[in-house]
């Protein structure tokens, strides 16, 4: 149960550290972009560290030159255990147009040792949340052939997780304000009874479990909804 | 006196490290929300702070070797100590768990072990950007240490006694002291924002000028030790500034409604706000604050 | 001096505007350069692509019995001129861009071209639907001259080893002067 327990933490709570080795800088600003409110990584428990002290995976985007080399073995080194690389962009996979240049110092798995390759020039931060949860929760056995099929071409990929069609976005603003709205009704009615109990001169016990209530409502409305 | 039993498990439970990192955690997790929503994006979700404790404590942690040893592990359990000691001398509702006649000088004595071990963990981890932060916290202590002293001890001289829990019954008589010593409070809440280290006073832990600051070399279960006392600080910090100044609360529920909404009002005031430079926050406390902070002890020295 | 801050800030507290997207999957708008993919049933064999594209990542081998011809995303740029030269319509860059892998030799994709067999030898060795495609435009130039095409066509279809030996060699004089008068 504790390792249950442990690879929950580390699936829900990645810390990342970007590096960029010398490529154009367009899969940094990628990545910068993923920060942002309107791809927000922040939902998923991801903080974008400085230091590779505190991080758990590293990102690395850009070719690998001759100067940069030494440099990223060492910072492979500092990053404490257990570990993951992630190869973001063309250029970390194989080289993209640099591949003939004269600074050009392999791929990065020659380098250190790297878990997902997210190809792309540069790839969408939809697709670095795609590689990141391919890292997290990497499928079975048998996915992972599936999924290694389409990587080599098929035809256009179902897409077995979404139902709704596609709506426009006026329509679902306002679906998720009403459920918010609901919610936040939800929680004051709750709160308001919990103090109105206490008054009347019940016991802490009661109302704390009165109080209780509402995130255990959301907690068994998001367990059954999933 | 109390047991030495119920005082272990006051520390350890509650209102101890149990019940405080709960509770701590959760403001965290309210800044953190609050923060995200304020910037048009949906914000971690509610057991993050927890899950961030555990994934820590499951990392191998990692000494440098131009660091000291001793100082490098001592440093968060000193802070974590401090601010224990504080809460249970703290009355969460009716009684705090151990009580004595000069208890407000202990609790301002315990609550500046979390800023001595920062500066603590920097210098001696053996980096520059160490050096850097430490040398920057140590400035801002020198800058808030003295209005936050002078504002707690307003009320000393005002009631001659040193006693929290003369204060906390004082204020259940005669209402919170907010309403007669606004100045005091409003100095008070600004040092709190340096206290735990959020904007605009957050220059010791600039994530983007200094890479990590005074934690730059801390990994693993010592940065999980470090998350502790950052979720401590959140509870104990204002649950200090609601015993002086707010009222104390007469149950544990109007404590916490308390604590809570202190705990909005600075992020509101944290979200909106740039980071002040170092001397730039240096000179806001020595300019604006102190002066405030003495008309208030003046008027309570020299008024009845 | 921060109103416009604050008032901003508490408009958008129940508006995010973040994307739903692992929950509900995202198209990407039309003309979008993602993964290039290629239609086995147009492409001819005749490796213009590879030719054309700057960053070299696509190549093709000979094998025995066809030729492979091999496009590596590690490689590609996501340019588009291979879609732009290709004479048949075979390449086309398509929406996908969830491409991670866990493999760098997974991510890849191409298209294997069956061959032609020589008529005399049966050794193949020439793609067989370009064989076909130049055959038919040949049917078409010729029909000017209203020279028998069949000749022509089992002219063409010798392999080079087999086009060269002695005894073909009045046969194909007497067929050029003809051509040319």
């Amino acid at each position: 149960m504790l390792e249950g327990l442990r690879s929950f933490a580390r699936r829900k709570s990645p810390w990342i550290m970007h590096v960029p080795c010398g490529g154009c800088n367009g899969c940094d600003i990628e990545v910068v972009a993923s920060l942002t409110p309107r791809y927000d990584v922040e939902r998923f428990g991801v903080l974008q560290k400085g230091t590779p002290r505190h991080a758990d995976v590293l990102l690395v985007t850009g070719v690998v030159t001759a100067q940069v080399k030494d440099r990223l073995k060492r910072l492979y080194d500092l990053v404490p255990g257990p570990k993951n690389v992630v190869a973001y962009g063309s250029c970390a996979l194989d080289g993209d147009i640099f591949r003939t240049g004269y600074a050009f110092a392999g791929p990065l798995d020659e380098v250190v040792p790297v878990s997902v390759y997210i190809p792309g020039c540069p790839p969408r931060p939809e697709a670095l949340i795609d590689g990141l949860s391919k890292l997290l929760n990497p499928p079975t056995r048998k996915k992972r052939i599936e999924s290694e099929v389409f990587a080599g071409g098929e035809a256009e990929r179902p897409s077995a997780e979404s139902k709704d069609q596609i709506v426009t976005g006026k329509r679902e603003i306002k679906k998720g304000f009403n459920e918010q709205l609901a919610e936040f009704i939800l929680f004051t009615g709750i709160t308001v009874a919990a103090l109105g109990l206490y008054y009347k001169g019940f016991d802490i016990l009661v109302v704390a479990a009165v109080f209780l209530m509402g995130p255990v409502m959301k907690l068994l409305s998001s367990i059954l909804r999933r | 006196m109390t047991s030495i039993v119920e005082i272990i498990i006051g520390l350890v439970i509650y209102p101890g490290l149990i019940f405080s990192l709960a509770v701590g955690g959760m403001f965290y997790w309210l800044y953190r929300k609050v923060r995200a929503r304020m910037q048009a994006r949906l914000g971690p979700p509610l057991y993050q702070f927890f899950i961030d404790l555990v994934k820590l404590f499951s990392k191998e942690s990692i000494i440098p070797y131009s660091g000291r040893g001793l100082l490098i592990v001592l440093a968060p359990l000193l802070s974590i100590i401090g601010l224990l000691f504080t809460i249970i001398m703290l009355p969460l509702g009716s009684a705090p768990l151990v009580e004595f006649d000069e208890s407000l000088i202990f609790a301002l004595y315990f609550l500046a072990f979390p800023g001595l071990a920062m500066i603590m963990a920097g210098s001696s981890s053996g980096s520059p950007y160490g050096a850097v932060g430490s040398s920057r916290e140590a400035r801002m202590m020198i800058a808030y240490e003295l209005p936050y002293t002078l504002s707690a001890l307003t009320l000393a001289f005002y009631l001659r006694s040193l006693s929290l829990s003369a204060i906390t019954h004082y204020q259940f008589d005669h209402g919170p002291f907010f309403f007669k010593y606004p100045l005091a409070t409003i100095v008070l809440i600004l040092c709190l924002l340096a206290k735990i280290g959020r904007r605009p006073f957050d220059a010791p832990e600039a994530d983007t000028e200094i890479i990590g600051g005074p934690l730059t070399e801390y990994s693993g279960t010592l940065l999980g030790l470090f998350e502790i006392v950052n979720g401590l600080k959140w509870f104990v910090v204002p649950a200090f500034v609601v015993t002086l100044f707010l009222g104390g609360g007469a149950n544990l529920i109007e404590f916490l409604l308390k604590c809570f909404g202190l705990v909005l009002l600075l992020s509101f005031i944290d979200i909106i706000h740039p980071r002040f430079r170092v001397d730039q926050g240096f000179g806001f406390f020595m300019k604006w604050v102190l002066p405030l902070a003495l008309i208030d002890f003046v008027r309570s020295l020299i008024l009845p | 001096m921060k109103r416009h801050i604050i008032s901003d800030a508490l408009r958008s507290i129940l508006n995010p505007s973040t994307t739903k997207y692992p929950k509900k999957s995202f198209i990407p708008p039309d003309g979008y350069r993602g993964a290039a993919e290629y239609d086995s049933e147009k492409c001819v064999g005749c490796a213009a692509c590879s030719q054309e594209c700057p960053s070299g990542a696509i190549t093709y081998d000979d094998e025995e019995k066809a030729r492979v011809i091999k496009l590596s995303y590690g490689i590609c740029s996501f340019c588009g001129r291979c879609e732009e030269i290709c004479p048949w319509d075979a390449v086309h860059l398509t929406k996908r861009f969830e491409l991670a892998v866990f493999n760098r030799k997974d991510a890849e994709t191409g298209v294997d071209v069956p061959f032609f067999e020589c008529t005399e030898c049966s050794r193949p060795f020439f793609p067989s639907p370009q064989m076909k495609a130049s055959i038919e435009k040949v049917r078409e130039t010729l029909e000017k001259y209203k020279i028998k095409q069949n000749e022509l066509a089992s002219l063409i279809s010798v392999c080079p080893t087999c086009s060269f030996s002695v005894d073909k060699m009045p046969e194909r004089r007497m067929f050029l002067r003809r051509l040319v008068e």
